[in-house]
């Protein structure tokens, strides 16, 4: 759910782009240490960035009645850790607002927080929980998306509640309004956006193992344990 | 299912050979205009006058626009409903209580608030299409270069942008298929299927990327991609208008802000 063009005050719209802009850098930074030590990293970067723009430009099948799409932020931060996935969320929210026109320029820094840094940063926490413990990798994969999504739609209620503080009660209430009317919607979707991630984490660990692997997403012994056989060769398609 | 790209307008647009730094001039001032508005009058004049400069000297389809400002209305409903009853002040137009624990109000307050908020969207929105429909991306990398945004960020997006349409064309015949096939008849099978489109994506944009290396290889590649920059010149006639408008435009913010006019 993307917070539109104009619609926070300019102030708060300086506010969230000032947090944003340190994520930036750093994942900048970060990039160019990977490129450094891997060259082929930015090519991989670049179509798994693409992907996860048109995993967003996708509708999601309708179970509620609204359409919405899945933010892909999950899969982002397993593969490429947050730093990164701040950068991609970054260039897939400019292309968001620019070639289908969701989002904005000056809510971008607010989107950017919510969608890009909030959302991942607390998945991947909930991805460093559960890897090492016993928890099967698909429980993993779907608490990861589902939770990314739950917390960036709570970012997004405050952004909208210190900007548009209730005259009753103040930014508490405000923020219980936005979440209450978000969560209508929004907690069946990212069940339903987790769900799917899970499937699609298990169609590539059927068809393409080598890459989960080679991302450290998760290590051999985990994937073979959780497609229940050991030492198989990997499908051929 | 898929949502409409706008790179095609904005390649096709009478307005395709202005130099982008003009645009994005206009665009961008006029963004920023609107959104540091106090009335609700700035917005929506911008918003309109952008309107039928868009779709009489730029040419774009009116149907293409049409649908773009129907676009974020749900969003706005949402939250203009929760707007609504949550600002305060001024006097109570309305209230209403469904059960007697909630008490809801509608204030005269919140009504201004909740118009400018809605005028603010409308011009804010419109100068984003104005960015969106008339500045095709490949010219704004090549702005971005000569800000001296980071090389490596550019190459980035400059590939990501390259495989978009790729993987656009490849969702669409995955789903085309997987519809001959009867997939999406049910939801929980929707819900397979797309989880199957997905991954069949995210595995062929894999093999498109280790494609890509080696093609990249063959050529060279030394983690720096060179690219042609045929920047048109900024002209006089259309850098000209631009300063025009938007000085008039910050002149009427300034005239309504200042109290010099009056709007009631």
């Amino acid at each position: 759910m993307h917070i539109m063009e104009g619609f926070l005050p300019w102030q708060w719209c300086l506010v969230w782009w000032i947090i944003a802009i340190p994520f930036i850098v750093m994942g900048v930074l970060e990039l160019r240490k990977l490129l450094k030590q891997d060259r082929e990293y930015l090519p991989l970067l670049g179509v798994c960035g693409a992907f996860i723009f048109i995993l967003s430009a996708l509708k999601l099948p309708s179970v509620t009645g609204s359409c919405s799409h899945p933010t892909g932020t999950g899969l982002s931060v397993m593969c490429f850790k947050p730093y990164i996935t701040a950068v991609i969320g970054f260039v897939v929210l400019l292309f968001q607002a620019l070639l289908l026109a969701h989002g904005g320029l000056s809510t971008l820094g607010a989107n950017m927080v919510s969608m890009a840094i909030g959302g991942p940063i607390v998945g991947y926490l909930v991805y460093k929980l559960l890897k090492n413990t016993s928890v099967n990798i698909f429980v993993t994969v779907f608490c990861v998306a589902a939770v990314a999504d739950i917390i960036t739609y709570v970012i997004t209620s405050f952004e909208l509640a210190v900007a548009y503080p209730a005259a009753v009660g103040g930014i508490a209430a405000s923020f219980g309004a936005f979440f209450a009317i978000f969560a209508i919607t929004q907690v069946p979707l990212s069940i339903l956006e987790g769900l799917v991630l899970a499937l699609v984490f298990k169609y590539i660990l059927e068809l393409k193992p080598d890459v989960i692997e080679k991302l450290g997403v998760f290590s051999k012994e985990q994937i073979d344990k959780a497609l229940g056989t050991p030492d198989a060769a990997p499908k051929k398609v | 299912m898929f949502e409409t790209l706008l790179d095609d307008a904005a390649q096709n647009n009478a307005f395709r050979h202005i130099h982008p730094g003009t645009k994005i001039l206009l665009g961008l001032g006029s963004l920023v205009i609107c959104l540091v508005s106090p009335t609700p009058v700035v917005p929506v004049l911008s918003g309109l006058i952008l309107s039928m400069v868009l779709l009489v000297p730029a040419r774009i389809p009116a149907r293409i626009y049409g649908e773009l400002l129907l676009a974020p209305v749900v969003f706005s409903v949402f939250s203009i409903v929760v707007l609504l009853f949550m600002l305060g002040g001024g006097d109570v137009v309305w209230e209403f209580s469904p059960v007697p624990w909630i008490h809801l109000t509608i204030t005269t307050n919140a009504i201004h608030q909740s118009v400018l908020i809605l005028s603010r969207v409308f011009g804010c929105m419109v100068s984003l299409f104005f960015i969106a429909l008339t500045i095709p991306m490949t010219d704004l990398f090549n702005v971005m270069k000569r800000c001296r945004v980071p090389v490596e960020l550019i190459d980035l997006m400059m590939i990501m942008y390259r495989y978009i349409f790729i993987f656009y064309d490849q969702a669409k015949e995955i789903w085309q298929a997987q519809k001959m096939r009867l997939g999406y008849q049910r939801p929980k099978e929707s819900i397979h299927s797309f989880s199957m489109l997905c991954g069949m994506l995210f595995i062929s944009s894999w093999i498109a990327g280790e494609d890509i290396v080696r093609a990249m290889d063959c050529r060279c590649y030394n983690g720096i991609m060179p690219s042609l920059d045929p920047m048109e010149p900024v002209r006089m006639q259309s850098f000209i208008p631009v300063v025009l408008y938007l000085s008039g435009l910050g002149g009427i913010l300034v005239a309504i802000t200042t109290g010099i006019v009056v709007f009631s």
